[in-house]
């Protein structure tokens, strides 16, 4: 790192345009990442605090490389660093060594350095050891996934798509099926395409949406989700939220309590509301349905011990076999909100059909919205 | 100090009716929303053994002054009428007190009605020492 430290300091230094740590938050997008490359990065800041999650694009689609705290940079020490940072670092150890981040935001592109340094480099000449010498890449990121035709295409996939097939070494029987055609949801939404496509417009793999799905998952607060292979394609369920009868999240950690819990602040309409009524409990799962098979929903209704299950029982990850699948026009992103109602403390929740709000309106109440058409 | 006989009474019936009312009818809020469920009558059964004795005891004297049976005014010591006053707004105060907090640690109807039984436990000694106080004022002044 001490080599490294020449050129950090010379980075930050050489930042000409300032900004509020506020225009780094979001959700970036790498429309030239080929593999290895790193494809999306998601910011939040919250105050001076700012973290960076990154996501590589590898031979399985897209690797997560999880979420570190960054550091902010002011143009001095006594500036305000909300309001006039311009650079962001973030340090990130691989199995093999340690990638710094160096984020700046100029034109609303994040320009980022990454300077990668493997382990077992001493203080002697690189030349001299073993390991890989430490290198630099810069990439530049989106903020506005929008379709544009003008734009040149993306590169060219780094393999070739092949559907999933018992033939490529991954068989089908591995991945859990997600119950088709699906239960019947209590709202549903077609997420339009063009909050999916890279900034091209263009083609792409279905890993490239699931990793778009994710980073907005993960801007919006959903840390666990699992999938699930459909025909032609893949599901990807969401943890059980608590909502409030609008649709908006509970506060945290209430969100993700099973039950509803006592109040935890004091509010008087709150504390009204929970003296005098039975104290519902109103309870969320989006399953996004990534297929270009059309489909329609079952008539039976799913239990709400069901689908919570459907989180544990579902995969980590994409699979390759399913992530290598073009993102063909005939694709369509379908969220399924499963919304069950728990009608007092101790009860059976059960399911919600039809919802009282639309599709849309579950997807823009959790943020998802917002965050996918940004 | 001896205070009028007929002035504690009516302060006493006052603070009784007022704070039981005012139980009552957060009670028939609560059991007409729902608060409790399918409990609402093991909730009731907790409420009305809590105050209701003790109203049929005021109630039972102004009807017997009404009557003009036996009834004799006079004065009453101030020490037992702050006593009986004070045990009587400590007590509502803790039936309140049961009721009001419910949303604060519990979530389930089964949960409040645990509540207000771990609160029968203090409450039923409690609600001994009030009638003795109030019966003593009472009886005493109809002697």
């Amino acid at each position: 790192m001490k080599r490294l430290a020449p050129c950090i300091l010379g980075l930050i230094l050489a930042s000409p345009v300032f900004a509020s740590l506020h225009d780094f938050e979001g959700f970036w997008y790498n429309p030239d990442a080929r593999l290895s490359d790193l494809v999306t990065i998601v910011v939040r800041t919250e105050g001076s605090h700012v973290s960076v999650h990154v996501w590589q694009h590898c031979d399985s689609g897209t690797c997560d490389w999880g979420q570190v705290n960054g550091i902010a940079y002011a143009l001095s020490a006594s500036a305000n660093l909300a309001d006039s940072a311009h650079v962001v670092s973030a340090v990130f150890r691989r199995p093999d060594g340690e990638v710094l981040l160096i984020l700046r935001v100029e034109d609303r592109l994040l320009k980022v350095d990454a300077l990668t340094h493997f382990k077992g480099q001493g203080p002697g000449p690189p030349e001299a050891q073993q390991a890989p010498k430490p290198y630099a890449v810069a990439y530049t990121f989106r903020y506005t996934p929008t379709a544009t035709a003008s734009k040149p295409p993306p590169p060219p996939p780094p393999t070739s798509a092949t559907p999933p097939s018992a033939a490529d070494g991954h068989p089908r029987e591995k991945i859990p099926q997600f119950p088709w055609p699906p239960p019947r949801a209590s709202a549903m939404a077609l997420v339009p395409r063009s909050f999916l496509t890279a900034p091209t417009g263009m083609g792409g793999q279905l890993a490239d949406v699931s990793g778009r799905l994710l980073a907005a998952l993960d801007l919006c607060g959903y840390s666990e989700h699992s999938f699930y292979a459909v025909p032609d394609g893949f599901a990807l369920v969401t943890q059980l939220e608590q909502i409030n009868p609008d649709g908006t999240p509970k506060q945290a950690p209430a969100r993700w309590a099973a039950d509803v819990p006592p109040l935890r602040s004091f509010s008087m309409s709150d504390y009204l509301k929970a003296l005098f009524t039975a104290n519902p409990g109103y309870y969320r799962i989006i399953v996004f349905v990534v297929t270009s098979h059309p489909f329609s929903q079952a008539e039976a209704a799913v239990g709400r011990e069901e689908a919570e299950r459907w989180l544990a029982s579902g995969l980590n990850q994409l699979p390759d076999t399913i992530g290598k699948l073009p993102f063909s026009e005939a694709v369509a992103c379908t969220a399924l909100i499963y919304e069950f109602e728990q009608r007092e403390a101790g009860k059976e929740p059960v399911i919600l059909i039809p919802s009282d709000l639309t599709g849309t309106d579950h997807l823009a109440k959790s943020r998802l919205w917002d965050v996918l058409k940004r | 100090m001896k205070l009028p006989t007929d002035v504690c009474k009516k302060r006493l019936t006052l603070e009784w009716f007022v704070g039981s009312g005012l139980l009552f009818f957060v009670f028939l809020f609560q059991t007409f929303f729902g608060h409790y469920g399918e409990k609402a009558s093991e909730a009731w059964g907790w409420l009305l053994p809590s105050v209701m004795p003790t109203l049929l005891l005021i109630a039972s004297v102004w009807t017997l002054d009404a009557l003009g049976k036996g009834v004799k005014l006079g004065s009453v010591d101030g020490f037992i009428f702050w006593l009986a006053f004070s045990l009587s707004a400590a007590y509502l105060v803790v039936v309140a007190l049961t009721i009001l907090l419910q949303p604060l640690v519990a979530t389930s109807p089964d949960e409040y009605l645990h509540l207000m039984n771990q609160a029968s436990l203090f409450l039923g000694p409690f609600q001994g020492l009030v009638s003795a106080s109030l019966g003593a004022f009472f009886v005493k002044s109809e002697s």
